[in-house]
């Protein structure tokens, strides 16, 4: 046998068996307030800080590089089981929907087969091969830019009931949202130039990135400003362990 | 009836020679599903709701292949890969330094000078192997643990590490970029209007945008100033204007997105009349 294959195989084995052993100390030590509260927050705190103190080392310092390389790939490899929990919902929900006959139920088929036939050529063969190739090009490509497509009839119909000028407010909403539709296109310099006095003294377009360089880079601002900051006071509140939502219902 | 006898000269699924096109397969398919997802826009049907689980399971199968062999891959498999065959040579050799294949002579020469003996050698090995990849592991399987009630306050480890790593770098990069550097863009210099020679309609316009920018900018911030009430001769005119800055930013934000889904919407025509019904170039 391959020893390539030999070692997988061991490496899975092995992972199993771990699981299984946290799991079992999961369960035993569950009790414990010290590790189910305080060592959490330590983490967080220690993982946190030692972020900060990061970007008080030179880049050229080894010890910047060897912080940056560690803490990426543990985010990396931690994110990665974390989707695995996702797919593990979704698997489940879909099989209980079958089992159980559920409304609907014939399309769980639908999505478990997609599912798992495109995790078996994409596992097996990686990017480069060709049943992958085909499922992503031919199926998942255009049926994601179709969805984000059909989105465009939608907010048509919800622009429609939201934008009617009932206030100053919406009214200036509208004009915007108008003036920069019209000047994105050829056709809406056309339909522009059909728009008494105001088309002889100003260019659709050149209003468009008017209103983008002046109102909308201070409305953008002025909120980017509002939310960092918020966004700052947050996460010390996380680091110091005042805010321990992400512990879940328990806390 | 044929359907180019209707004028209609759909791309083809075999080939000249009457071999099956994977193209055309591929191309048929990709428009009735297409087709399956634009008729959601008539009313909920069984052929969007195919469409749709379709694409849920393709989705969730094509994060999981990318995440895979995007991250988990390169980050975790291939390291201990790597570091196994290369420990599994040290443990066997009877000499050190340890020739192997996989170690150029540099390398051999650098793990004798750092590491002197094959006992420290093997320990700063396993270390290595144990902060670098064993570590995230167990944490990456506490986070599955979630999925038994029982031991589910296991995934509190990794949650908080991962918390702790955006919470640490939100503070200095978003301090940095967020917050320092937008104000420092706002100090714009009315310089050049103070010190113009005759009448620049280039400068004058381009201080009035400034001015425009700056005054907009610090009322729309009066508006999120809630501390006190929008009252008096400079809060309330000011938290109004304010109001006006942020419904024009939002309404030109809204154009900006309607026109990205156009041109997608435009982009699946193309593909249907183009490639599928050949009747676009």
């Amino acid at each position: 046998m391959d020893k390539m294959a030999l070692f997988n195989g061991f490496l899975i084995i092995f992972f199993i068996v771990l699981f299984v052993l946290l799991i079992v100390m999961g369960q035993t030590l569950r009790t414990s307030l010290f590790l189910r509260r305080k060592l959490p927050l330590a983490f967080c705190f220690i993982m946190g800080v030692t972020m900060i103190f990061q970007f008080f080392i030179p880049p050229e310092n080894s010890l910047y590089k060897e912080i940056e390389d560690l803490s990426t790939k543990w985010i990396q490899i931690i994110s990665s089981f974390a989707l695995v929990i996702g797919l593990i919902s979704l698997v489940t929900m879909n099989f209980n929907k079958i089992s159980r006959k559920y409304e609907d139920w014939q399309y769980s088929i639908v999505l478990l087969l997609g599912f798992f036939i495109t995790i078996f050529y994409g596992l097996r063969d990686g990017f480069e091969g060709k049943e992958f190739d085909f499922i992503f090009n031919y199926m998942y490509v255009p049926m994601q830019s179709t969805m984000f497509s059909i989105l465009a009839f939608f907010v048509a119909s919800a622009a429609f009931r939201a934008f009617r000028a009932r206030s100053r407010e919406a009214t200036l909403l509208l004009t915007a949202a108008v003036i920069v539709m019209l000047g994105r296109v050829e056709l809406g310099s056309v339909i522009w130039s059909y728009i008494p006095v105001v088309s002889r003294y100003f260019d659709v377009s050149e209003l468009a990135q008017w209103i983008n360089t002046v109102f909308t880079t201070a409305g953008q601002r002025a909120i980017l400003l509002g939310a960092s900051l918020g966004y700052i006071a947050a996460s010390f509140k996380i680091l110091l362990g005042i805010e321990r939502s992400y512990f879940g219902s328990e806390e | 009836m044929p359907l180019f006898m209707l004028g209609l000269n759909f791309k083809p699924v075999f080939e000249t020679g009457g071999a099956v096109s994977v193209e055309g397969i591929g191309i048929w398919i990709a428009a009735l599903l297409t087709l399956g997802i634009y008729s959601f826009l008539y009313k909920d049907n069984f052929v969007y709701k195919f469409s749709e689980y379709l694409f849920v399971g393709i989705s969730a199968g094509y994060t999981l292949v990318l995440t895979f062999h995007k991250y988990l891959k390169p980050s975790l498999i291939e390291p201990l890969q790597e570091y196994s065959r290369d420990f599994y040579h040290i443990i066997t050799s009877s000499s050190f330094p340890v020739v192997n294949p996989w170690m150029l002579d540099w390398q051999t020469q650098l793990i004798a000078n750092k590491f002197g003996t094959q006992f420290q050698f093997i320990f700063w090995f396993t270390f290595k192997i144990f902060i670098f990849y064993l570590f995230p592991a167990i944490l990456g399987l506490m986070m599955i643990s979630r999925v038994i009630p029982s031991a589910a306050w296991l995934s509190r480890f990794p949650l908080a590490t991962i918390v702790g790593y955006g919470s640490g770098i939100v503070i200095v990069t978003t301090l940095h970029a967020s917050v320092l550097e937008q104000v420092k863009a706002s100090f714009v210099s009315f310089a050049p209007l103070l010190h113009m020679k005759g009448i620049d309609w280039g400068i004058i316009a381009q201080s009035a945008n400034d001015f425009i920018l700056v005054f907009g900018l610090c009322c729309a911030i009066i508006y999120f100033y809630f501390s006190a009430e929008h009252k008096g001769v400079i809060l309330g005119p000011a938290s109004n204007f304010g109001i006006w800055v942020l419904m024009i930013t939002f309404g030109a934000s809204f154009g900006y997105t309607v026109m990205a889904r156009i041109s997608l919407l435009i982009g699946r025509f193309q593909f249907l009349l183009g490639d599928w019904m050949q009747l676009v170039k």
